[in-house]
């Protein structure tokens, strides 16, 4: 794995967890909480390098 | 957090969880699906690995078999690569009936069917399109294969650069045009495109080590042809066609009159590469090898911007309405392929192909009797046509 | 291709319900019509119940798949916004700019507006332009008397044309990519297209309003700005200057030496990094979420339309909005590229480019003989107003954001008669290319 794929790793773990964070900690209503939820999904299978 | 805003958060973050860990299972398989290549009862007589050609591509996911189909009596050699373009099904699958069909009994056949392995493994976004496509064989047996994305998977190369500089890395060219430019900037995602990366850098991305391993193994092995097989979109312009480097334009011009349209009665086209157009196995392999560098392409709905519904039927048997329509408006003008049967099957696509690698590597002998190929059982056009069932080639 | 027919009308009908009706956000209504069209379509057409579930669960998560690299940059851009912003950086900087200019105030207008186009012309991303320069200079044309509606305008529009500006015009990459034209010679038609365009919007939404700038009467409104400038000196432009030098070098100077490209997320976040310790002390995770916060209804925009379009394409409405285009009379055709690609582009301006683009690109530069490289060229630039179409909108949106517009339609508004002058002009550009060869250079 190169170090720049490192780096952005690292980006997308920075988003994911700020994103996360919000998630169970600042957003109140439904539909804002499943607008982090989609934003979630496609971050955690690329941090897992699944796809 | 309030007891309702738990009780959602938590249902939520479930559902995130289930679709992650469900689709998450679904990419993880199709990237360790291997396809059962059948070399039992077929002329293959080796494997070797392509690293062989590139030490930086051991231990990769690149590391494609190449299949060597070697003819008793000494001759030419001839490449042939299949799945370049993973969305490309007829390039792959006919790749894949050659090697387990094709005897040689003079000069060698090196035959690929996936050389962007990496492509195969996933899926374009935003395409809609299979995972898979499926053939019945003639004993009934269902064999499985990839319908993967036009470029190398991200999780072998991530992130894209904005645009893409291609460059030929440290070959030398043998055969370059006058006024041809050797570098040329390109969108950031066609550093995925293998058919963007030739001739290829030894210790660049994936994709470049794979186009450098097959440049180094045509000048290691003085390989005479090579022949990249594609489909394209049926609006696409250069379609049913051959597109030839300037040294293999001859072969290409008379296997196509004589054979193709006067014997066989396959109206096809012959297209010379352009220069400026860089990093194409046409252009790029026939600059830096000596050897007669060609690509095919024939029309595939399944991949096109008019398409409809995408699924494996569509891949298999092109029947499109949309591309119905598009081939009766504006006087036809807008596809280059006959839509006229509003259907384009795979086994029409595949015969095409292996009726041009034939009439190819035949010329070639022609034209140079030490280079001469003698291939048996090759598949007929007419009747793979006629029988319109794939399956039937594949053992 | 009456099914298909039907199952856009199933999408469409939904997104509109979830967004007006049930006033739902924008990646969420998406994400509703994505499933409905998915199930409609997918059992229409004769797949078994359980296969469209499975088809349907894979699919929109892979749809997201399309823009995952887009969110990094829009989330890391908001950071450095955020750290700006919070240290004080842009405060100085708006200073900075009036007191050194305020005399040639149209002078002044343009500069701004190229600097809003530069990170666009270098990136080939109007998102980029934006958040970054059109975030710097916000301030800036607020504080030189544009009201936030029109200063929004201002960046939305030099975000649009700075996309398509030489060097880099990722729109007219796909479309040569779709059509196996090298993207070589692009340079003088894109200058053409943009820059003229550039200073006449700039000058046609704000010379009204700073033309009797009166910089006496506008400085104690600056004494919090002047005030910060003062306490921090110099070392408060370091941010601006590294996001500069980072741009510069990263973009046009690095491949030519053999130095891959490190990509916008890290020139934003290495410039927020350095912009925490050159003015105001700032709470990093308090930044850093609160920036990832203002950035999730995009992000999640963008998500949404990653699996409208992947469901779009499976079922087949993608192909009937293609050839539903191209039906139209050949004496049309000009009146439905300018309409249809940006409208198409409202779901994704380089999806209008591959979708519809290219089709027109064949039709303009191949069927009906005109230059290639101009013909691509126009076509990009009508792509570009995709980013201005709701409900993604996206140059629009953040544009918004950063002037604090509410709704980010008053943006849209504004903009209606610069984008049927651009519209007008690209359109006129595409049918009479030939006129236009000798631009063609390199």
């Amino acid at each position: 794995m190169s170090l720049i794929t490192i780096v952005y790793l690292v980006i997308a773990a920075i988003v994911f967890l700020s994103v996360l964070y919000n998630l169970l900690t600042k957003e109140e209503k439904v539909v804002d909480k499943v607008a982090c939820a989609m934003i979630l999904v496609p971050l955690a299978l690329r941090l897992l390098m699944i796809k | 957090m309030k007891k309702k805003g738990l009780v959602s958060t938590c249902i939520i973050l479930a559902v995130a969880v289930f679709m992650a860990v469900y689709a998450g299972m679904s990419f993880s398989k199709k990237r360790n699906f291997v396809e059962d290549v059948v070399t039992d009862g077929s002329a293959v007589t080796r494997t070797e690995k392509l690293s062989t050609y590139n030490s930086y591509l051991a231990n990769t996911f690149g590391d494609v078999d190449i299949y060597v189909l070697e003819g008793q009596e000494p001759g030419g050699s001839v490449l042939i690569l299949g799945g370049t373009h993973a969305n490309e099904p007829a390039g792959h699958m006919a790749a894949i009936v050659m090697l387990e069909q094709f005897k040689p009994t003079k000069g060698t056949v090196y035959v690929i069917p996936d050389i962007c392995k990496s492509g195969l493994s996933h899926n374009d976004p935003l395409e809609g399109t299979p995972q898979y496509i499926h053939f019945t064989t003639a004993d009934g047996n269902v064999r499985t294969f990839h319908f993967g994305s036009r470029a190398s998977n991200p999780i072998d190369q991530w992130p894209d650069p904005d645009t893409y500089l291609h460059t030929s890395g440290d070959w030398e060219p043998l055969h370059l045009p006058e006024n041809a430019q050797t570098t040329q900037t390109l969108s950031g995602s066609e550093v995925r495109n293998q058919n963007r990366c030739y001739p290829g850098i030894a210790n660049g991305t994936l994709t470049e080590k794979v186009s450098y391993a097959v440049t180094n193994m045509i000048k290691t092995l003085n390989i005479d042809m090579i022949i990249d097989l594609h489909e394209s979109s049926p609006e696409y312009a250069v379609n049913n066609a051959i597109v030839a480097h300037a040294n293999a334009m001859e072969i290409a011009g008379m296997a196509k009159a004589l054979t193709l349209e006067e014997e066989k009665g396959i109206a096809i086209k012959v297209e010379p590469s352009p220069i400026n157009l860089r990093g194409l196995t046409h252009r790029e392999l026939g600059d830096y090898t000596d050897a007669f560098a060609l690509l095919c392409e024939v029309g595939n709905p399944s991949q096109g911007r008019f398409r409809g519904y995408t699924d494996e039927e569509l891949a298999i048997t092109g029947k499109d309405p949309c591309y119905k329509v598009a081939s009766e408006i504006h006087n036809g003008a807008l596809l280059y392929v006959d839509y006229s049967s509003g259907d384009f099957p795979i086994s029409l696509r595949v015969a095409r192909h292996i009726a041009t690698v034939a009439a190819l590597i035949d010329e070639m002998g022609y034209e140079y009797p030490e280079k001469e190929i003698i291939i048996d059982n090759v598949p007929d056009y007419d009747e793979m046509v006629a029988a319109d069932n794939l399956g039937l080639w594949l053992r | 291709m009456t099914p298909y027919m039907i199952t856009f009308f199933v999408m469409v009908g939904v997104f509109m319900i979830g967004c007006f009706a049930l006033k739902w956000p924008v990646g969420v209504s998406m994400l509703a019509a994505a499933v409905c069209g998915a199930l409609e379509g997918m059992l229409a057409h004769g797949t078994s119940f359980m296969q469209t579930l499975t088809d349907t669960g894979r699919m929109l998560v892979e749809g997201e798949f399309g823009y995952v690299d887009t969110i990094l940059t829009i989330a890391t851009a908001m950071i450095f916004m955020k750290v700006i912003e919070d240290s004080g950086a842009l405060d100085a900087l708006s200073s900075l700019l009036i007191e050194k200019f305020h005399k040639v105030p149209a002078v002044l207008l343009i500069l701004i507006m190229f600097i809003i186009m530069f990170p666009g012309m270098i990136t080939g991303s109007s998102t980029a332009a934006v958040l970054s320069a059109g975030s710097i200079m916000a301030p800036v044309l607020m504080l030189l008397g544009l009201d936030n509606v029109t200063a929004g305008s201002v960046i939305a529009m030099g975000g649009l044309l700075g996309m398509i500006a030489p060097p880099v015009n990722t729109a007219a990459l796909v479309i040569c990519a779709g059509i196996d034209v090298p993207y070589v010679g692009f340079t003088g038609p894109l200058l053409l297209l943009t820059f003229p365009l550039a200073i006449l919007f700039v000058l046609m939404l704000g010379l009204p309003k700073v033309k009797n700038l009166d910089y006496e009467k506008l400085k104690p409104a600056l004494e919090k700005q002047d005030a910060t400038r003062r306490e921090y000196g110099v070392k408060i432009y370091i941010p601006f200057f590294v996001l500069l030098v980072l741009m510069i070098f990263f973009k046009l100077i690095a491949k030519n030496i053999g130095v891959d490209d490190v990509g916008m997320p890290v020139i934003f976040l290495v410039s927020a990094f350095i912009g925490m310790f050159t003015g105001r002390k700032i709470s990093v995770v308090k930044t850093i979420t609160d920036a990832v916060r203002t950035a999730t209804p995009v992000m999640a925009i963008l998500m949404g339309v990653g699996m409208f379009i992947e469901i779009m394409t499976a079922t087949g409405v993608r192909g009937f909005i293609v050839m539903t285009c191209l039906q139209i009379p050949e004496a049309l055709w000009i009146v439905a590229c300018c309409i249809s690609i940006p409208l198409f582009g409202a779901v994704s301006s380089y999806g209008s480019c591959s979708v519809l683009g290219v089709p027109f690109a064949y039709i303009y530069g191949t069927y009906l003989g005109g230059n290639v490289v101009v013909c691509l060229a126009a076509i990009s630039l009508i792509a570009a107003v995709g980013d201005m179409m709701p409900p993604t909108a996206l140059a629009g949106l953040f544009a918004a954001q950063i002037t604090n517009v509410k709704p980010y339609t008053k943006i849209l508004k504004k903009c209606i008669i610069p984008i049927i002058i651009l519209l007008v002009y690209a359109g006129f550009v595409l049918v009479k290319s030939k006129l236009f060869a000798w631009s063609v250079f390199g």
